[in-house]
């Protein structure tokens, strides 16, 4: 069932619809949340939580001609966490979170636990610009129009935020592994 | 630098699967939102619903008063039936559902219509009085040389009690 559906049914006071709608939509908020909130997950938990509150409560502005239900909870989302932005720290640390394991070579499983750990963690300090267009397009697979439109800014802008964002995140990645390289020599 | 390019596309995948928050459920505070939303959206539907068929009804009444105080009018042509005499109390005019429609001459109709008639302007409720249905107080209708009602006030005389 597609998510204009699902709306109407919420509307009628459906709750499987509403669990469905939340189902589908959680790790697109989550990911922003955590991502633009000091990667703290039970804080981006709290904002998912408030962002379907806050879609709740004002169920009757969502207008699907001006855009998608994924982009209007992350509309949601992104006020919500600029609204909270002055209470935050920024938290390098990393949660130490285990990747899932796809491969049955443990070092390979082990390169890329640390790539994307070293990549999280070139995330989180990444100007909040590029880290939202990261989120949004890398992340979360949003086109770069919708993205434009949560963002409230012009398209190019996402592209040329995007491509900056890839560029240091890439960067950041190949001087992680020179120096890695240059210690185990030493 | 295609390797470079694959990890951090890798890497990306990564992080975004694992922040998929698989075991996120709606808390017990969003559920009952919703379900005080639901209740809430529905008695305002109702609301709406009986506040439509109240102006229904009064536009339908007006609508028939008019024509009824049109076949008067032509009957009788004195032009003091469209002033408002002194010692009564008007309330103001209040805009009927073509009041937006722009005029460029008038005329006042009076004319009685159900004290109901009263109830979406706010002046009385529904349970303000018995008879509500049946009694009737003298309106006056701002008539558009169109034929469209653009307002309503009511009058009653200066010595007798508010609706």
């Amino acid at each position: 069932m597609d998510d204009l559906r699902l709306v109407e049914r919420i509307r009628q006071g459906e709750e499987a619809a509403f669990a469905a709608l939340f189902e589908r939509h959680k790790a697109s908020v989550f990911r922003y949340a955590v991502h633009m909130r000091g990667g703290d997950p039970a804080l981006a938990e709290d904002v998912v939580q408030e962002v379907f509150l806050a879609f709740l409560r004002q169920l009757e502005r969502f207008d699907a001609a001006r855009g998608t239900v994924q982009a209007y909870l992350l509309g949601i989302t992104r006020r919500q966490v600029l609204k909270q932005l002055d209470d935050v720290r920024d938290e390098d640390s990393l949660d130490g979170v285990d990747c899932p394991s796809v491969d049955s070579d443990p070092l390979e499983h082990l390169t890329r636990a640390e790539a994307t750990a070293r990549v999280r963690q070139a995330i989180a300090v990444l100007p909040p610009a590029y880290r939202e267009a990261i989120v949004l397009c890398e992340l979360n697979d949003l086109d770069y129009v919708t993205a434009a439109a949560v963002m409230h800014c012009a398209v190019g802008t996402v592209r040329s935020r995007l491509h900056r964002a890839r560029a240091r995140l890439a960067s950041g990645l190949a001087a992680a592994q020179t120096a890695e390289k240059v210690s185990s020599r030493g | 630098m295609d390797e470079q390019r694959n990890r951090l596309i890798g890497a990306l995948r990564d992080i975004a699967r694992e922040d998929a928050a698989a075991s996120l459920q709606p808390g017990a505070a969003l559920l009952a939102e919703f379900r005080a939303g639901y209740r809430a959206r529905r008695l305002s539907g109702v609301a709406r619903a009986i506040g439509l068929a109240i102006a229904a009804t009064l536009v339908v009444l007006i609508g028939t008063s008019l024509w009824l105080a049109a076949r008067r009018l032509a009957n009788i042509s004195d032009p003091r039936l469209t002033s408002t005499p002194l010692g009564e109390v008007t309330t103001a005019f209040l805009q009927l559902p073509y009041g937006a429609v722009p005029y460029t001459t008038a005329q006042i109709v009076r004319l009685d219509v159900p004290r109901a008639s009263m109830i979406p302007f706010g002046l009385i409720t529904a349970d303000a009085a018995p008879y509500i249905e049946t009694q009737t107080v003298v309106a006056e209708v701002l008539v558009g040389e169109d034929g469209l009602a653009r307002a309503v006030r009511f009058v009653r005389p200066a010595q007798a009690p508010a609706p």
